[in-house]
């Protein structure tokens, strides 16, 4: 089939072989786990449990609040113990709940076995996603049960289920396509039937042989495709797989995939949902490669949601040498972190442990105007101009050049010569833009 | 020699050269050096310095006209030729200010963006050196209007150049000592530079 | 002599002719008291008044949607004058300032990570919080110092400054700033709590040397229970507080500070003391002085204008004076 192309992107050293061969291990059950109520886009959900409640693995802890929102569940039995403001990925404190774990049963027991959930209709599935807190695994936590549910003006030809894992570190994605291939395949099923989407893809990065050949070996619906994809970062953005795919760009200024007739769900979300319609298991756990040149012994576990990251890096041996950096995500659009009390939440897919001396000191200067961004950004943005104008706070005229289409992959800062934090000054930017439309709006 | 009046010619090349002469080769701003006071007051954005251009225009091509009418019907017959530079500028003087009310009627921002340059191009001197020159160097009617339009049009052509370049340079970090009118003046002199580029081309 | 004198006048007779008509068929309605506010104004267009220059605020003086004295920078002269242009009375208003509740300089606080990056507290704040170790605290990049139109803040040592006397009270920087520490207070209540931390005493002691630690001293000592502590921080009633400073000397952290210097002095009338003693009694800074038989005196060394023996003196021997 005829693949198109996105504009720029670039080629970082993908260092997926730290832990790409490690199959998927189990982490021991915390002592404590931190959830914290707001692991979504949306408002934060509420909570339904009062310090000295017992809960269970699975239990909801937390009601969402309103459409746009998802649930909170236990991913230990014990007790809680507080609800009060905990260190969050954000680097602000954030409201959490603290269950102190205790007792033996903490495996999870599924509470439903649906044998054939193809034969209810589409819309009675929908709602065991919303109930079992599903959002975007891939780290953007948008709530899943609100993307499946377009408007009905919106018609949905193409599902793309996004296997490229671009962000360099990373392997949770590949892993999981290789030791749970057949659970992918019946959530992509899922999500088909519910969408009534005629086409299907699987998008899989070209650096990942072994899962392109599981996949497609285990496909036996014929309107499910695996694609392989060339190697370039960003190509698991959402815009830039339908661009890739469908050949049609997503429009400008707050446009979504629905848009243009298509979905895309992460590989992750994939098997929650199948998790989830199947079996009726809630989002309590999630795989995180713990990687990066800082940590002792590489790992790609299966974590329970609210683990500390101090606990995962214990369990991996711990700081090598001299810490540098703790980035919760990837190096291209994760979190940097200060303190490691921070817990894992359902879109923590990397904790990276960049040693000291991979870590650069930059000093910014003016910008030089060579361009490099330009033709690196995936979105046709001029990131030059953006970081300029947000120097010289002229948000009318950086949101006149699409400043709020921007998706921060971090490309632009990647190249620039003169060492400019571009992703900071957008999104600064952004910020100030939205809080003047807010103002306005009020007047 | 004032030539009789003839609105056409049979050698439309002469036009092309009178056109390119006064827009390119003698560009009244970057060769000729008059009106620089609006070429630096009015050039901070693209908009106002291309609403200025289109004003000086309009007041250049219509006062040269008249001048020339002036000049072939009253001044030469009555000998009275010296009296032209205050005639002139009673004619432009008249013109700005229709012009000026013109725009604060159809265009209130471009009104305000201009502020005192408007009634500013009366005294702008490629306005009188246009009505003038035009009586110096004896064009006709036709040739009369291609080179007030050419010259204004050059005018317009300095403004675009350099309010581009202008609106640039307010986002660049320039040293403390070249803030301001320093920089502007020193652009103003390399673009100068550049369009020596074009002397000799029309004689 | 003729032809030059009918050719002249001549076209400045149709010059003048043409313009007439054109001024009338262009002309274009404009109320003339536009001209006499704009006048009347300093012409800064700051956008203090919230409009965006001063045409802008004219327009919606004229309109009735802009209050007469709105212009902050002007002042009260320029609010009375624009006044006059509108033939209308104006009423006293209570003279604003800023203050910044943090005392936070980088020899008194911690941070807890190396922030690189945009030197604008608003893009910091997004990082990790913003790296002072408080997170309340003021991070002294100067976005408020940016937008001040009056130059009234500088950051030094990493805290924003204001200086009482060039601030107007416009109220910017107060939407500025990112942590919201900026509060605009009436000029006349010079002492302020220059802290914004809600962490418990303990915490605060970890990562600030000059924070409130809620102990609650100077609630217990104010003579008007003016200042109360809610949430570990104390907190000052305008209404009720006189400036007396006696929280200020209490505090063991230094977080109370009187901005601005006492102006006000007691002053007993010779004539209408009868000696009680009252006022000696209650004043809590030893400031009066006397005995039986002689009317007492009022020490203006340490009289602090609280007006505690105005209340008390029986006789309405005391009154309060501006002192400048």
């Amino acid at each position: 089939m005829i693949l198109h192309h996105f504009p720029g992107g670039i080629h970082p050293h993908d260092e997926k072989e730290l832990t790409a061969h490690l199959p998927i291990e189990d982490a021991p059950i915390p002592s404590r786990v931190f959830i914290p109520l707001s692991q979504h886009i949306g408002p934060p959900a509420e909570p339904i449990v009062k310090p000295g409640d017992p809960v269970r693995v699975g239990d909801k802890i937390a009601e969402a609040r309103g459409f746009v929102s998802a649930n909170i569940h236990a991913s230990v039995t014990g007790t809680v113990r507080a609800i009060r403001p905990y260190p969050h990925a954000s680097g602000r404190l954030a409201p959490a709940i603290e269950i102190e774990s205790e007792g033996e049963d903490q495996v999870y027991v599924p509470t439903k076995d649906r044998q054939d959930p193809l034969s209810l209709p589409p819309q009675t599935l929908i709602p065991f996603i919303r109930e079992a807190g599903i959002v975007g695994m891939g780290g953007a936590t948008f709530p899943t049960h609100v993307k499946l549910s377009p408007p009905e003006d919106k018609s949905i030809h193409t599902l793309i289920i996004n296997g490229v894992e671009c962000e360099p570190y990373l392997t949770a994605d590949h892993r999981l396509m290789l030791e749970h291939t057949r659970d992918i395949i019946e959530g992509i099923m899922y999500i088909r039937y519910i969408l009534n989407a005629s086409f299907s893809f699987v998008a899989i990065e070209i650096n990942k042989p072994d899962a392109i050949r599981m996949m497609q070996n285990n496909i036996s619906d014929p309107h499910i495709r695996v694609i392989s994809l060339p190697k370039r970062y960003p190509q698991g953005a959402e815009k830039q797989l339908i661009k890739t795919i469908l050949g049609q760009e997503v429009p400008s200024g707050g446009g979504l995939p629905m848009d243009v007739g298509a979905v895309v769900q992460n590989v992750g979300t994939t098997f929650a949902i199948y998790e989830a319609i199947r079996w009726g298991k809630p989002l309590i756990e999630r795989i995180t490669t713990v990687t990066g040149r800082g940590i002792k012994t590489p790992k790609n576990l299966r974590v329970r949601i609210g683990t500390p990251v101090r606990d995962i890096i214990a369990l991996c041996g711990g700081w090598k040498e001299v810490p540098g950096k703790l980035i919760l995500g990837g190096p291209m659009m994760g979190i940097n972190q200060y303190d490691d009390a921070v817990p894992v939440t359902k879109g923590t897919s990397g904790v990276l442990l960049l040693p000291r001396e991979e870590v650069g000191e930059y000093h910014p200067h003016t910008c030089v105007r060579c361009g490099r961004c330009v033709t690196v950004c995936p979105m046709g943005l001029l990131p030059n101009f953006l970081g300029v104008f947000s120097e010289h706070a002229r948000f009318a005229d950086a949101e006149r050049l699409h400043l709020l289409d921007c998706i921060e992959c971090g490309s632009c800062t990647y190249v620039c010569p003169a060492k400019r934090p571009l992703v900071q000054m957008i999104r600064y930017a952004k910020g100030e833009v939205l809080r003047r439309r807010k103002k306005v709006a009020r007047q | 020699m004032a030539k009789h009046v003839t609105c056409w010619s049979c050698d439309m090349g002469q036009y092309f050269y009178i056109l390119i002469g006064v827009l390119l080769v003698h560009n009244f701003v970057f060769s000729q050096f008059l009106g620089i006071c609006p070429f630096l007051g009015v050039s901070r954005r693209l908009e106002t310095a291309v609403g200025m251009g289109m004003s000086v225009i309009f007041v250049v091509v219509l006062s040269s006209v008249a001048a020339f009418l002036i000049n072939l019907w009253i001044l030469i017959p009555y000998h009275i030729e010296y009296l032209k530079t205050v005639i002139f500028i009673l004619v432009i003087a008249a013109l700005v200010q229709l012009v000026e009310m013109v725009i604060q009627k159809t265009s209130p921002v471009l009104y305000q963006a201009l502020g005192i340059y408007l009634p500013l191009i009366t005294t702008n001197c490629i306005v009188l050196g246009v009505a003038v020159l035009i009586t110096q160097k004896g064009f006709d009617l036709l040739e009369t209007t291609i080179y007030s339009f050419g010259a204004s049009a050059g005018f317009l052509l300095a403004l675009i150049l350099f309010s581009g370049i202008r609106e640039r340079l307010e986002l660049a970090d320039i040293p403390w000592s070249f803030r301001g009118t320093a920089i502007a003046l020193i652009t103003a002199g390399i673009l100068s530079l550049s369009f020596m580029g074009f002397s000799g081309l029309v004689k | 002599m003729l032809p030059e004198l009918i050719s002249l006048t001549g076209i400045g007779f149709i010059a003048s002719i043409g313009l007439g008509i054109a001024a009338k068929r262009l002309a274009i309605k404009e109320d003339p008291r536009i001209e006499k506010i704009l006048e009347a104004l300093p012409g800064a267009n700051c956008g203090a008044c919230g409009y965006a220059g001063c045409s802008a605020f004219a327009r919606a003086v004229l309109a009735e949607e802009a209050p007469v004295d709105g212009c902050l920078a002007g002042g009260v002269s320029t609010g009375l004058k624009v006044a006059e242009v509108l033939g209308k009375k104006v009423e006293k208003t209570e003279r604003m300032v800023a203050v910044v509740a943090c005392q936070g300089t980088g020899t008194y606080t911690r941070q807890r990570f190396i922030y690189q990056g945009i030197d604008n507290c608003r893009a910091a704040v997004n990082i990790g919080g913003g790296s002072k170790a408080c997170a309340y605290g003021c991070l002294g990049l100067g976005s408020c110092q940016q937008v001040c139109p009056f130059g009234a803040i500088t950051i030094k040592d990493a805290l924003a400054v204001i200086d009482t006397e060039a601030c107007v009270g416009c109220g910017i920087c107060v939407d500025e700033c990112p942590r919201d520490i900026i509060h605009l207070v009436p000029r006349k209540v010079s002492v302020q709590v220059l802290c914004s931390s809600q962490e418990t005493g303990k915490n605060v002691r970890d990562f600030c040397d000059i924070g409130c630690i809620g102990c609650k001293r100077c609630e217990q000592a104010c003579p008007f229970n003016a200042i109360t502590v809610k949430n570990n921080l104390a907190v000052i009633d305008p209404g009720k507080c006189t400036a007396c400073g006696i929280c200020v000397d209490v505090c063991p952290q230094q977080t109370l500070k009187a901005l601005l210097p006492i102006t006000r002095q007691a002053e007993i009338d010779p004539g209408k003391c009868i000696s009680c003693g009252k006022c000696k009694r209650v004043c809590p800074f030893e400031a009066i002085f006397g005995s039986k038989g002689a009317p007492y005196e009022i020490l203006t060394g340490k009289c602090r204008g609280c007006g505690l023996c105005i209340n008390q003196c029986e006789a309405d021997a005391i009154t309060m004076t501006e002192v400048l």
